[in-house]
């Protein structure tokens, strides 16, 4: 589809003054796409130029279209000089290329500069008409659409879901480019962007194709990353799940998908979805512990970098430790293969057959997904994961990225195959990410292994409704996923099983980690929390292989310390399952950041956790009132934690537990020497009732400390809670207040002979201190919670440790609240689904919607994200008309005035009584010229507020249109860092430029919201020295109109169309 | 070990008005930090000094890029670079342009210019406002006077509009442009007793009685003609003379004010003549305020029994405007 792209530019406003002289600007505009470039005319003397130009049309190819970004540049004209930039707009035009996105792009964007940020604001209208043409053999894949929201998109419905898709181009990065010397800054800084916009596009065009094959019409899930390899080139990668999306018509109510819409209480409507999980004899499921080849090193052959260090490994072991006197389960009726003789058994194995060979077939069956449509997933087995360390060269040939292909292409064959040892056939909650330091680079990933249901899988079979109800028995959907999915005769690793405190009928582990969203059908008991193992680890300065070697043999290490520390703290919280597990590697030249965050949650379904217990090596090696004292603390800690997040688990009768539980009393326990100390074991039982304990043992000064780390860990003051997921357990009642926000902190340590342990404070320290100011910021919005707290780490330079945080405080009621969790502790046992029956099955979309209702009902819900979108934008255009005509009269005034001082006759009296008047009644007409600018906007405010969010959607709010992708890639410059404040004010009004730009995209697209912001990149460097300054960034999200969940669907349309056209009048004028 | 960067932004610009304010005041971050430690503030989210540092400081560089927009208000509502609440925007415009009375007191019909810039300092030892507050202050007054000296219409409307202040503060804003327009004198000894708010109120008086609005105009807009005219009654109030010493003194001052309005020079007299010619005599006699409200009221209506007055209106005009100033004045 060749296609005709038309951008009208019709005024600017608040341009910066470009002529000293006269205070004032020539201001053209250059719009360019490809290589065609038109121009306006000069609009002389002015800061608010209208130019009103015609419409530059560019006849082009849809692959351009796909891969270029429009380019407008707006420059001061200058009759004897070269003509002055001001700065440039950059418009990705991608979201016009589908039909059910934006069909205009209409309205005020900065104007930005690289060196001086945004200078003023112009105002574009951008079309774009499409031609059919169907080539077989295009290179274009219009009309794929793209989400970064990691679950179905709330207007949407998922018939099938395809895969795994992923793609990657390469390129030589400008900045290093031997041009870049002689060129300015501004310069090369605007080739990086340029470049990299292609590059995004064209990566974008690519997946889709990909898409295309595969029969699908959408990525949802899209993550795209950049790595800034220095010397060796810039990579931009993408991963995503290909999916057949089918538009809901507008007028229905959401349907089942939105059962993953967080707003529905986790636990409150865990039943209206005909899940049909359960059951499954042959999965029953378990720990986090990935499976893994023992070996933890493995030197992946690769062929072209040198050394290739591939120390990946299992990231979340249950416990690491070698002896969990863990015996035989007794096998029951229900061991692997054996279907436990229901008659849907031979159907099912049937189907899982099917599945199992449709996904084999594909080479990856990830999913990037994170909350999936009820009944989706079947079972989880806990969290895979693989790093490797590489060295970077040259990208010879960019065309050709085979290199980090194959790299990536390992890394994944190992996630595939530790899933497959834990006895899954998909990965979902998938993502990659790298860390680069010089030449070594560290490339990760990681998901859940997990059983997927078929009837996604299939063709043919695309309802989700209702269809496979009839051979599956509905079993409990609050604990299904919790089920072991691997043999418990052949474990992957040593772990703890019991039956089911839900169900009774199959095995489930003593503990969960996972990277996805808790299940919105998952039974919780209290509240879910943030939950951070952090850990720093020295390593000396080297080179080349040397280096990579040091780092592969640090890896192991560091996920084992991490893991550790977030069993202990999980334990501490008195919780048993971790949900949006994210561990982040970090490299830098003298040391090795990790940090790994993920929600804490009770499940009903899984064991009750243990206390923690402490025990000296030997007795009498610290005074055992000592012992008793961290004891003691610890308890008091679990204890009041137990209290703060309200966990007050069904009690359960120990007898009722189903008879074969294997060990009623072992313990799992960790050890801080290898010495073989296990018999010395003082025989403190300080464990929780009978509950099994994790013992720490103390041996050194080391173990103390890391007790006491364990403690500082300040829980959130009382009106707060956290969480890094989509929803945040135990609470769902949210109120409108929304408030997104980024945070970056960056600390030198000055203190050059820094131990592990020190290194280790500091970070602890940096990280906590971190979130004190967000709970300290926003405690106005008490009673909120910080949601899908994202924290990135980074090392700059040599001792340089930055943190990056983006996340979203949202309000709640808290009345509700307290309800709810008060009828929690009802839904117990086998009763659970009947009770939840009270939802009908059947009727399962209105279930959904009127609870969303009721709870956007009861919260009061919000004027605030229920702003008018009419008010947008301001009508310039007549406004200059207007203007045009005052003006001759102002200035024949203005002559009087100046003249008359005492003198003036009676007669200009009263001329300027009969203006005065009409001035009153015409409150546009201002005296000058100069202050054109406009008082009129008071009032109706004429910028459209944009909301953004890093969740899926926005509390009290339905979405109704998604208008496209935003991703956008910045870069700021100063060469004057100390007049701009500093760094921290040069990052200050950077991030907030950001905000302007990605608010002023979706604006122009009719928007109000960007849901799924993430804020993927946020490399700052700089050099006081030279009072210079680099900051790059980049962010992403989903354009969309929303509107209240109170509105009826009359007025959503009304908005909808009101807005777009209201700001197409707005600049037509 | 040093924090070397700590920024925090929200998508919807957060602004605590405790801070704001201390900003206005000209605080240090160091002493904001203080102010609110000792306000208390720390127990509400068992933050730590560190904590209030780091907030006071972004708050601090918030309000720093806000000022730039605060100085032209209209754009502040169409900028994109801060998403601010409508409600939040108004709060910001009225705060930064609000200003401590006594401060005004001591600039009010001085000319804005660099020369009384420089005294700021003295000023700011004086009433113990902050230099830096007293510059912004004094700055608020030269923008606003700039912008409107060109404009026509109604002096306070246009404040309005322009700066989107409350309509309070723009009455405040017009007397204080009314007074340095006119360069009133306001600083002699004897008028140190009257406050910036009653100088306001006069200046109101002034401004909606005797000048069609703009401030340029304003001189000649008093009205010569009539005032011309006033003169011509000197002889013909000559009739009420005669009821009391002090009241053919008094008389004859106001009408002497009336006539020296016509010239621009002694327009700037026109707060002291008003004390030296009436209240102070009044005063030493001891009249009560209710005895000048009498006094006055009859004094202008008698005017009206005199048929040969032809200046009723005028009359009426400038004896309404000096009454209400008078009224207001007449305090300790």
């Amino acid at each position: 589809m060749p296609g005709k792209l038309k951008a009208k530019i019709v005024a600017g406003r608040h341009l910066p003054v470009m002529d000293r002289a006269s205070d004032l600007t020539d201001a053209f505009v250059e719009v360019k796409f490809g290589n065609t470039t038109f121009k306006t005319d000069v609009c002389p003397k002015s800061l608010n130029p209208q130019w009103n130009s015609e419409w530059f049309k560019f006849e082009v190819d849809d692959e351009d279209l796909q891969d270029e970004p429009l380019q407008i540049t707006v420059l001061d004209h200058d009759t004897y000089s070269a003509n002055d930039a001001i700065g440039k707009v950059y418009i990705d035009i991608d979201p016009l290329l589908y039909s059910e996105a934006a069909s205009v792009i209409s309205g005020w964007f900065p104007i930005y500069d690289t060196i001086h940020g945004i200078r003023g604001e112009i105002n574009v209208i951008v079309k774009v008409e499409l031609f059919n043409d169907l080539n077989r053999f295009r290179q274009s894949s219009c009309g794929v659409k793209f989400f970064c929201t990691t679950c179905i998109p709330q207007c949407y419905r998922a018939t099938l879901v395809h895969g795994f898709v992923e793609e990657l181009v390469v390129n030589e990065d400008p900045e290093y480019q031997w041009i870049d010397r002689i060129r300015t800054p501004r310069a090369s800084n605007e080739a990086r962007q340029r470049l990299i916009s292609l590059m995004s596009g064209e990566l974008q065009r690519k997946i889709g194709l990909k898409v295309l094959e595969m029969g699908g019409n959408a990525v949802v899930g899209y993550l795209q990353c950049f790595d800034l390899e220095g010397e060796s080139g810039l990579v931009v990668r993408a991963i995503g799940t290909a999916c057949t999306l089918d538009k809901l018509s507008s007028g229905s109510a959401p349907n089942t998908n939105t059962h993953m819409h967080p707003n529905t209480a986790p636990a409150s409507n865990a039943c209206n979805s005909p899940s049909k999980d359960g059951k499954e004899p042959v999965f029953v499921e378990d720990l986090p512990s990935s499976s893994g080849p023992p070996t933890p090193f493995r030197a992946l052959p690769t062929s072209s970098s040198p050394p290739p260090f591939s120390p990946s490994k299992p990231c979340s072991r249950q416990s690491s430790s070698s002896d969990t006197d863990l015996s035989l389960t007794p096998k029951t009726g229900m061991g692997s293969g054996g279907s436990a003789g229901k008659e849907a058994g031979p159907l099912r194995t049937l189907l899982r057959q099917q599945t199992q060979t449709a996904l084999e077939q594909r080479e990856f069956p990830f999913f990037t997904l994170t909350s999936f449509p009820p009944g989706f997933l079947l079972h989880v087995g806990g969290v895979v994961s693989a790093r490797s360390v590489k060295l970077l060269d040259r990208i010879h040939n960019p065309d050709e990225p085979e290199t980090r292909d194959a790299w990536w292409e390992e890394i994944r064959q190992e996630i595939k195959s530790h899933a497959r040892a834990l006895g899954c056939h998909a990965v979902v909650g998938y993502s990659e990410s790298t860390s680069i330091c010089e030449e070594v680079c560290i490339l990760s990933a990681s998901g859940t292994a997990a059983i997927l249901n078929p009837r996604y899988m299939r063709e043919g079979c695309l309802d989700i409704g209702c269809t496979d109800h009839r051979f599956e028995e509905p079993s409990p959907p609050n604990c299904g996923f919790c089920h072991i999915p691997y043999d418990e005769l052949n474990m992957p690793f040593p772990a703890q099983l019991t039956y089911c405190y839900h169900c009774r009928r199959q095995k489930v582990p003593d503990v969960l980690f996972t990277t996805i969203d808790l299940p919105s059908e998952a039974a919780v008991a209290g509240k879910g929390c943030l939950i951070q193992a952090r850990l720093c680890r020295l390593k000396k300065k080297a080179q080349g292989e040397a280096n990579a070697t040091a780092i592969s043999n640090l890896l192991p290490f560091m996920e084992y310390e991490l893991h550790t520390q977030l069993m202990n703290k999980l334990k501490l919280r008195s919780m048993n399952a971790l949900f949006g597990l994210h561990i982040q590697i970090s490299v830098g030249e003298n040391m090795l950041l990790g940090l790994a965050s993920a929600t804490g949650v009770y499940l009903t379904a899984l064991p009750a956790p243990g206390g923690i217990q402490i025990a000296g090596k030997t007795p009498g090696d610290l005074s055992s009132e000592h012992i008793s004292s961290i004891q003691k603390r610890i308890n008091d800690t679990i204890a009041v934690n137990k209290e703060l997040y309200q966990i007050n688990p069904p009690e359960l009768a120990e007898e009722g537990v189903g008879s074969p539980i294997p060990e009623p009393r072992h313990r799992s326990r960790l050890f801080r020497s290898h010495s073989e100390s296990s018999d010395e074991l003082s025989e403190l039982d300080l464990s929780h009732g009978k509950k099994d304990a994790f013992v720490l043992e103390i041996d050194d000064t080391d173990a103390v400390e890391d007790i006491h780390s364990l403690l500082i860990d300040a829980p959130p003051p009382t009106g707060f809670y956290s969480c890094n997921t989509e929803n945040m357990p135990g609470i769902s009642n949210w109120t409108s207040g929304v408030q997104m926000f980024t945070s970056v902190r960056v600390l030198r340590l000055s203190n050059a002979n820094l131990t592990n342990q020190g290194l280790n404070k500091i970070f602890t320290d940096l990280c906590e201190n971190l979130l004190k100011s967000f709970y300290f910021k926003l405690r106005s919005m008490i009673p909120c919670c910080l949601c899908h707290l994202n924290f990135t780490v980074a090392v700059p330079e040599e001792e340089l440790i930055q943190v990056t945080v983006t996340a979203v405080a949202m309000t709640y009621d808290k009345e509700q609240t307290q309800e709810k969790t008060a009828e929690k502790p009802i839904n117990k046992g086998s009763l659970e689904a009947e009770e939840q029956l009270q939802f009908p099955l059947e009727l399962c979309a209105d279930s959904s919607s009127s609870n969303i209702q009721t709870a956007s009902k009861i919260s009061g819900v919000g004027e605030s994200t229920n702003m008018s979108p009419r008010a947008a934008s301001v009508d310039y255009g007549s406004f200059a008309d207007r203007c045009s005509t005052w003006l001759e009269l102002l200035r024949l005034k203005a002559h009087t005035i100046r003249r008359g001082s005492v003198k003036t006759s009676r007669r200009t009296q009263s001329l300027a009584h009969s203006v005065s008047s009409l001035e009153r009644c015409s409150p546009l007409q201002e005296g000058r010229s100069r202050s054109l600018r406009s008082s009129r906007s008071f009032g109706g405010s004429s910028v459209t507020v944009v909301k953004m969010t890093p969740l899926s959607f926005l509390p009290g709010t339905r979405i109704i249109k998604y208008l496209g992708i935003i991703n956008m890639f910045f870069i700021r410059e100063t060469t004057s860092l100390r007049e701009e404040g500093g760094v921290s004010g040069f990052l200050h009004s950077f991030i907030a430029e950001v905000f302007a730009m990605v608010r002023a995209h979706v604006a122009a697209l009719g928007g109000n919201a960007v849901v799924s912001y993430s804020m993927k990149e946020c490399v700052f460097m700089e050099n006081p020295n030279k009072n210079q300054a680099q900051c790059l960034i980049n962010v992403s999200g989903d354009a969309v109109i929303c509107i209240s969940e109170t509105d009826q669907e009359s007025s959503a349309s009304t908005a909808n169309t009101g807005q777009t056209g209201g700001s197409e009048t707005d600049g037509a004028t | 070990m040093s924090v070397e960067l700590d920024v925090f932004v929200g998508n919807t610009t957060i602004m605590d008005e405790e801070v704001y304010q201390l900003w206005l005041d000209g605080y240090t971050v160091n002493d904001a930090v203080k102010v609110r430690m000792e306000g208390g503030v720390m127990d509400e989210c068992e933050a730590s000094k560190d904590v209030l540092l780091s907030d006071t400081m972004d708050q601090y560089r918030t309000f720093q890029m806000c000022e730039r927009l605060l100085h032209s208000p209209a754009k502040l509502a169409n900028q994109l670079l801060f998403q601010i609440p409508p409600h939040r925007q108004i709060m910001l415009i009225e705060r930064y342009y609000a200003f401590d009375d006594t401060f005004v007191r001591e600039v009010l019909g001085k000319k804005l210019s660099k020369g009384t810039k420089k005294d700021l300092d003295d000023i700011s030892a004086k009433t113990s406002v902050t230099l830096k507050s007293c510059r912004r202050q004094f700055d608020n007054f030269k923008r606003v006077f700039k912008v409107v000296e060109e404009l026509k219409g109604p002096l306070v409307e246009n404040i309005r509009q322009h700066f989107l202040l409350s309509d309070k503060l723009a009455r405040d804003y017009a007397a204080i442009v009314f007074f340095a327009n006119n360069r009133f004198e306001t600083g002699k000894r004897k008028l140190q007793y009257l406050s910036f708010q009653d100088f306001a109120f006069c200046a109101g008086q002034l401004i909606s009685n005797w000048t069609v609005g703009a401030v340029d105009n304003m001189v000649e807009d008093m009205d010569e003609h009539a005032f011309q005219t006033l003169p011509s009654l000197r002889g013909k109030t000559k009739v009420f003379i005669e009821m009391e010493g002090s009241f053919k003194n008094l008389s004859r001052g106001l009408i002497n004010i009336a006539a020296k309005l016509t010239n621009t020079k002694d327009v700037r007299d026109f707060f002291i003549d008003l004390v030296e010619k009436f209240i102070e005599p009044c005063r030493s006699d001891r009249w009560s305020a209710a005895d000048m409200k009498l006094y006055l009221t009859h004094y202008t209506n008698s005017a009206h029994i005199l048929d040969t007055f032809k200046h009723q209106v005028v009359w009426d005009r400038y004896m309404g405007v000096v009454k209400s100033c008078i009224f207001k004045m007449y305090h300790d």
